[in-house]
Parts: C-alpha cells; sequence; structure tokens
C-alpha cells in the first residue's frame, strides 16, 4: 500500500513537470501569420522580401467591428538580405510577434528575379517544412512582387486569400494555370518537363489584380511568356482546360463562341527515317455552344459539323504557333521530353533533351466536337 | 508477473493485429526513396518483388519451424537444433537486430516530429516521453500490448489507407510510367533494398507458439502482409506519381510529404500531414513496445535468471541512451538507411539455419520442453 502511494506521488510529481507547457508552444496573440511572401531582388543578389500579414480585427464584417479607423486589411514587413532565408529570419526583427508561414497562402516572384534562376528560392521553401507544399506561386508582369502585396483592391477580400480563392475556382483553369509549390518542384527536377506558373498584374485603374497568362520557364529561369490566348491553347495542348470558354473567329467572318470547353492532347513519337523522334499531336476538344453570329440557321447534323471543321482549321495553326514559340523559349511546358523519355527509353536515354527541342519536328491534329447546343435549335 | 500476462494465448486474429500494426508502425516513410533510387518511374514494382523474395519464404518458414517445434519459439527451437552455447550466440545476434532496429527507429521517428512539427523541442525530451510511454505499455507483459494492437488496428488503417488515398490527389500517370523503366538486375536490388520494409514480421518466429490455432498460422501472417504491401505500394504509387522519381529521391520522408501534400478546400485541417503523423505515431508506438515486449521476453527465455521488468527497465535505458548518442540526423539516417537493409539477414538468415540444422541433425521439440 506504502509503495502505490509513494509510486502515486511520483507520478504526480512527474506530471507537474509537463503542465508549464512544451518547447514549441506559441501563443495565438504572439504569433504574426504570414498570408503571402513576395520576393523581389536585385542583380547583386539581394534578396527583398516583403511579408503580408492580414489584421483579422479589419476583416470582420460591418456591424461585428467594435469602431477604430477603417483601412487596410493587412499590414506589411519588408527584410533585405543575400538569401531567401535570411530574409525571413530578418523579418523577426521588425514585429513583436513570431512570424509564422505555416498558414502561407501564395508567394510571389517577381519575373526579373526569376529571370536570374528561381532553384535556390523553390529549394528553400520546399526543404522548409513548416512552408506549405500547397502555396501557391505566382510571376510579375510589370510590377514588382512589393507592388503586388501591397495592393488594396477594390474588392475588400485579403489578397492572399482572392488568389487562393481564384485557384480554386474550375473555371478559372482558362487564362492561367494556378501552380503549388510542391508541382514547381517536381517540374523543376524532372528532366523531362520544364516549370510554369500563374503571371500576376495589377489592374491600378480598377483597382484589380490580374491573374492571367504563363510564366514559362527553361530549367530554372524564366525565358518567356504567354498571354492569355496562347495560355488557353496552351491549356488545350496541355489537358488542362476543364472548363474554358474559348473565341473562334471563323474563316467567313462570323465568330463561334464555346463554353465548358476541354481539352486533351495525345502525343504520339515516332521515329523518323534519320533516327530522330518525331512528335504527332492530337488534341480532341469538346464543348457547348454559346454563341454563333450567323444567326437564323437551323443547328442541323450537317451545319454544326461544317462549324466544327471550320473551327479546326482556326484552331490548328494556333496551336502550332504556340508550341513554336515554346520551342523559342527552350521551354517543354507541354510535356514533349516525357513522352519520348516513356515511349522511347532507348532514344531518351541518348538525347540531350534540351539540345534537341528547340528544333525538333512535330505536327498538330485537331479534333473538335460540339456536344451540347443550349436551349436554341 | 503471471505466466499468462507474459505469453498469452494469442487468437488468429491478435496475430494479424499485431503483425500489421508492427509492419505499419514501423514503416519509415522514406520507402519510395528506395524504390526511386534503383528503378526510377517504375520503382513500385519493388515492394511487390519484396513480398515474393521475403515475405512468402518467411511465412513457408514459419510453418516449417512450427510443424518441427510445435510449442517453442525460435529461442528455445534453437537450442534443441544448435546446442546452448551456439544458440546462445545466435539468438543474442537474433535479438539483438531487434534491439539495434528499435534504436534506429526511435531516432528516425524522434527526428521526424522534430523536422515536420516540434521544431525547438530537444530530441531527449521525445525520446524520454517516447520511453516512458513504451515502458508503461510493456511492464505488464505482452498482453497489454496485443490488446491495445487490437484495440487500434482497425481504426488506424482505415485513417492510414484513407489519408494514402487522398495523398493520390494531384497524382501524374506519366510520371509513373514506362511500367518496366530498369533492366531485371534493378528491380532484384530494389526488390532486396526494399525488403527490410516487411522486418517486422520476422517476429512471427517469436511469437507463433501463443497462437491458439497453429493450424492457421500462415492466414494471418499472410493477412497482416499484404495489407502492408498494399499501404506500402500505394505510398510509393502516390510519392513517385505526385513528385516524380526524381524529386521523390531528395525527401527525407516522401510519403508523407505526400499526404501533407493534400489540399482539400474548406477542410478543417489544413495540413493533413498533423493528422497523418498522429497515426503514424500511435501506430509507431504500440509497434516500438511489441518489439521491446518479445525482446524482452527472448532475453528472459534465454536468460532465465532475468526478471522481466528489470530487463524491461535495462532494454529502456540501454536504448535510451543509445539513441541520443548519435551526435546528429545526417550520421543516424545515413547509419539508419544503409544497416537496416542488412538487419534483415539476421533475422531471416538466422531460423532458416536452425530449420536447416535440425532437419539435418533430425531434431524435434525436446519432449520436456515447454
Amino acid at each position: 500500500m506504502k509503495s502505490k502511494f509513494f509510486v502515486f506521488t511520483i507520478g504526480l510529481l512527474l506530471l507537474s513537470t509537463l503542465s508549464s507547457g512544451c518547447w514549441d508552444l506559441l501563443e495565438v496573440d504572439k504569433r504574426a501569420f504570414v498570408s503571402t511572401i513576395g520576393i523581389d531582388g536585385n542583380k547583386e543578389g539581394m534578396i527583398h522580401l516583403s511579408a503580408q500579414i492580414p489584421l483579422p480585427h479589419k476583416m470582420l464584417p460591418p456591424g461585428a467591428t467594435t469602431g477604430g479607423e477603417s483601412g487596410k486589411q493587412f499590414s506589411m514587413i519588408n527584410f533585405s538580405a543575400n538569401s531567401v532565408n535570411a530574409a525571413l529570419n530578418g523579418l523577426q526583427a521588425k514585429t513583436y510577434q513570431e512570424v509564422v508561414i505555416e498558414q502561407t497562402k501564395s508567394v510571389v516572384i517577381n519575373e526579373e528575379l526569376a529571370r536570374q534562376g528561381i532553384t535556390a528560392i523553390v529549394e528553400n521553401f520546399i526543404r522548409n517544412s513548416q512552408m506549405p507544399p500547397q502555396a501557391i506561386l505566382f510571376f510579375t508582369a510589370n510590377h514588382t512582387a512589393k507592388e503586388i502585396l501591397s495592393f488594396s483592391p477594390a474588392q475588400e477580400i485579403l489578397p492572399g486569400l482572392q488568389f487562393i480563392q481564384a485557384a480554386q475556382l474550375v473555371i478559372k483553369s482558362d487564362w492561367t494555370y494556378y501552380v503549388p509549390l510542391w508541382e514547381f518542384g517536381q517540374k523543376l527536377v524532372h528532366k523531362a518537363t520544364d516549370p510554369f506558373a500563374s503571371l500576376i498584374s495589377l489592374d491600378q485603374k480598377n483597382k484589380m489584380f490580374v491573374t492571367a497568362g504563363l510564366a514559362v520557364f527553361n530549367g530554372d529561369r524564366l525565358t518567356g511568356k504567354l498571354d492569355m490566348a496562347e495560355t488557353q491553347y496552351f491549356g488545350l495542348l496541355a489537358g488542362l482546360m476543364q472548363a474554358g470558354g474559348i473565341k473562334i473567329d471563323l474563316p467567313d467572318h462570323n465568330i463561334l463562341t464555346l463554353r465548358n470547353v476541354r481539352g486533351d492532347s495525345k502525343i504520339n513519337v515516332s521515329k523518323s527515317a534519320d533516327g530522330a523522334p518525331f512528335f504527332l499531336v492530337k488534341t480532341e476538344i469538346t464543348g457547348t455552344l454559346n454563341e454563333i453570329t450567323d444567326t437564323g440557321k437551323e443547328l442541323t447534323p450537317t451545319y454544326i459539323r461544317k462549324l466544327e471543321s471550320d473551327a479546326e482549321q482556326v484552331l490548328q495553326p494556333r496551336l502550332v504557333n504556340v508550341i513554336k514559340k515554346l520551342q523559342g523559349f527552350n521551354s517543354d511546358i507541354v510535356g514533349f521530353g516525357d513522352k519520348l523519355r516513356i515511349q522511347h527509353q532507348d532514344m531518351w536515354q541518348r538525347t540531350e533533351w534540351k539540345d534537341l527541342y528547340p528544333t525538333v519536328p512535330f505536327a498538330v491534329e485537331v479534333k473538335l466536337k460540339i456536344v451540347r447546343d443550349g436551349t436554341l435549335r | 508477473m503471471n505466466k499468462e500476462a507474459l505469453s498469452p494465448p494469442t487468437t488468429p486474429v491478435n496475430v494479424f493485429a499485431l503483425l500489421v500494426v508492427a509492419l505499419l508502425g514501423l514503416d519509415f516513410l522514406d520507402l519510395p526513396y528506395d524504390a526511386s533510387s534503383f528503378c526510377g518511374p517504375s520503382g513500385y514494382w519493388t515492394i511487390v518483388i519484396s513480398f515474393g523474395l521475403m515475405v512468402l519464404p518467411l511465412v513457408l518458414l514459419a510453418v516449417l519451424l512450427q510443424r518441427r517445434f510445435p510449442k517453442e519459439n525460435i529461442i528455445s527451437a534453437s537450442k534443441s537444433a544448435l546446442g546452448k552455447p551456439l544458440s546462445m550466440v545466435g539468438n543474442l545476434i537474433f535479438l539483438g537486430s531487434y534491439l539495434t532496429w528499435i534504436t534506429l527507429a526511435i531516432r528516425d521517428s524522434t527526428t521526424v516530429l522534430i523536422n515536420c512539427f516540434l521544431n525547438r523541442t530537444p530530441a531527449w525530451a521525445l525520446v524520454v516521453l517516447l520511453l516512458l510511454g513504451i515502458g508503461y505499455i510493456i511492464i505488464n507483459g505482452l498482453k497489454p500490448v496485443l490488446r491495445l494492437a487490437a484495440f487500434i488496428c482497425i481504426p488506424m488503417l482505415f485513417f492510414r489507407f484513407l489519408m494514402q488515398i487522398f495523398a493520390l490527389q494531384g497524382l501524374k500517370p506519366d510520371l509513373l510510367l514506362p511500367v518496366f523503366s530498369a533492366s531485371p538486375v534493378s528491380y532484384l536490388k530494389g526488390g532486396l533494398a526494399t525488403a527490410n520494409a516487411f522486418f517486422p514480421l520476422t517476429t512471427v518466429f517469436l511469437i507463433y507458439p501463443l497462437n491458439t490455432k497453429p493450424q492457421k498460422l500462415p492466414i494471418p501472417v499472410l493477412w497482416a502482409a499484404t495489407i502492408s504491401l498494399l499501404s506500402f505500394f500505394l505510398g510509393i504509387v502516390g510519392a513517385i506519381g505526385v513528385f516524380g522519381a526524381e524529386l521523390t529521391q531528395r525527401f527525407n520522408w516522401s510519403e508523407f510529404i505526400a499526404v501533407q501534400h493534400i489540399y482539400i478546400t474548406f477542410l478543417v485541417f489544413e495540413q493533413v500531414g498533423l493528422l497523418f503523423l498522429v497515426i503514424w505515431t500511435s501506430l509507431f508506438f504500440v509497434a516500438a513496445a511489441f518489439l521491446f515486449s518479445v525482446v524482452a521476453k527472448g532475453l528472459r527465455q534465454q536468460f532465465p535468471f532475468l526478471n522481466y521488468r528489470w530487463t524491461c527497465l535495462g532494454l529502456l535505458l540501454l536504448v535510451g541512451t543509445a539513441v541520443l548518442l548519435f551526435p546528429d540526423d545526417f550520421i543516424s539516417r545515413t547509419v539508419f538507411t544503409e544497416y537496416r537493409r542488412w538487419l534483415v539477414l539476421p533475422v531471416t538468415v538466422y531460423p532458416l539455419l536452425v530449420y536447416i540444422v535440425s532437419v539435418i541433425r533430425g531434431k524435434r521439440a525436446l519432449p520436456n520442453e515447454k
């Protein structure tokens, strides 16, 4: 009995050592949650890092606030250093709270910095277990990351949340394609493909963010951009467009627009006579007829087939042009290299893909199918 | 301590629960590393090859040993087959392999927890907490371990598979192709390298006499191994299919990172990785307790003068000290990655040796041996 009491007392004493909290304890009010990280840089190798920190009391709905001045829903802190992590550490000196990146939703990187190579930046984020791998990467177009982050949009929502909410909408998989950090990292180290990410810019006049177009990379260097239309064609080629809307100027000057457009491609690699690879891209597109300016005609199967055929003739050279443009950037974001790796391992192992890709011969076949016609015959 | 607590009668269902918890709890979340480094995009075949190379012969060997020594585990069977001096050396190497494995496993699990969540917590604090918990479970014999394993088995399996299926989010089939991307020699090497995933299955040589239905021994063992195979296969496919063979090789715990990358809109848990780690740690806890318990029991069998509880305490202190002897994670990881492949050898070759010698020498269970 005595020994049990002794063990019980010792147990209670030992338990009391745990009640003071653990080494990683950090109260919520002592955390500065970063929603978006912005990274700029100069040619001397300095990194200018900006962090957007939401102010929860400014984000309450009208009526729920207890007064106080209105204004931005977030605060910004900045620090410059010669590496991303050094700058992140430096941010700690700018606030009384602990800067916490576990809730970061997006990372905005300056396009000029991206042209110098971003392996070190991406690797730093992937190595850091506190950084969410789902954070979406953006590259700036014509602005600095700091400008993007400090901008207050007309739609009163935290900018960091605005980006992520847009990325969650399947209909946005059209003008741009949102790439999370893990996927960018995967493409970066995968020898048979190149990475790409969404472009972001500002519409100062209307106080809005514009996420449209793609930043395309050759290895870890940004080498070019696709505009909104080109991004759509790339989406059709790469199977990324899930519910897009495309406009087609038909040869007879009529305009055909389709909605809920989905596109996907099958790429077959064959060996040409000289042993070099030849790529045949078969793109299949489906969509719902949304608008045809040639009004008054009944949508008979023959007429629909004519529309489809005309649209195929218009789209085919555009898809070819996008591929040629990407070859010009030496950026294989469609995944030709991956198809060569899968279909002809022997050839892939003998090939220095980056040398071959810019001039590799290819052909594109487009098959368009209008699957629905709306409420009019 | 009564005999039943130390050597509780174990139904086939209990055997299944113990083995499946041990197999999945001692999975170090980096099987895709070995799989992809040997075989590239089609590294998922390595674990199937491991199953064929290790599990099936192992089950056959367990059945053969059980028929020859129905009431004796490998510790007492080896005494009959090899004689006392040789069997003592063999048994110590056999049990020592488990101890080494536990030491490396505890160090690795501590490293995962510190790296991914408890950044500022010192390693010794986690090791002490882990060992105290294990000590509490095993101090009353194998029976509490058995009950705990049976209790957590189904819910943990459910959540583990659920998360592994969710981890397939964003999977690109192209990254898993071509279906055969390596030479047969590479597949064989990969299969041997990943065979250590089935290391805990070798504990069957220590527990089969407890089985209440000896004739049904292969069923729970094969079920446990098959379910683990599915989980390992899913883990490898998830990691390579999402991150590609190249990036998978750069992660320390790629299966965990694959779970961490899950993104589900409006999900309460923004980081599913934390939940996965809680589940994995629970499995690990019970799995490690099981290994400690069978090693302590095995040592007591070898040296009858030992007291089970004091043996457990000694083992906990020994392992705790050994875990903290590693100066840094780089050394522990290098040692772990390299040596766990070789640790499979003593625990598989020794039972085979015992069986072969017993056949050659015509030895069977001693009539007076319990």
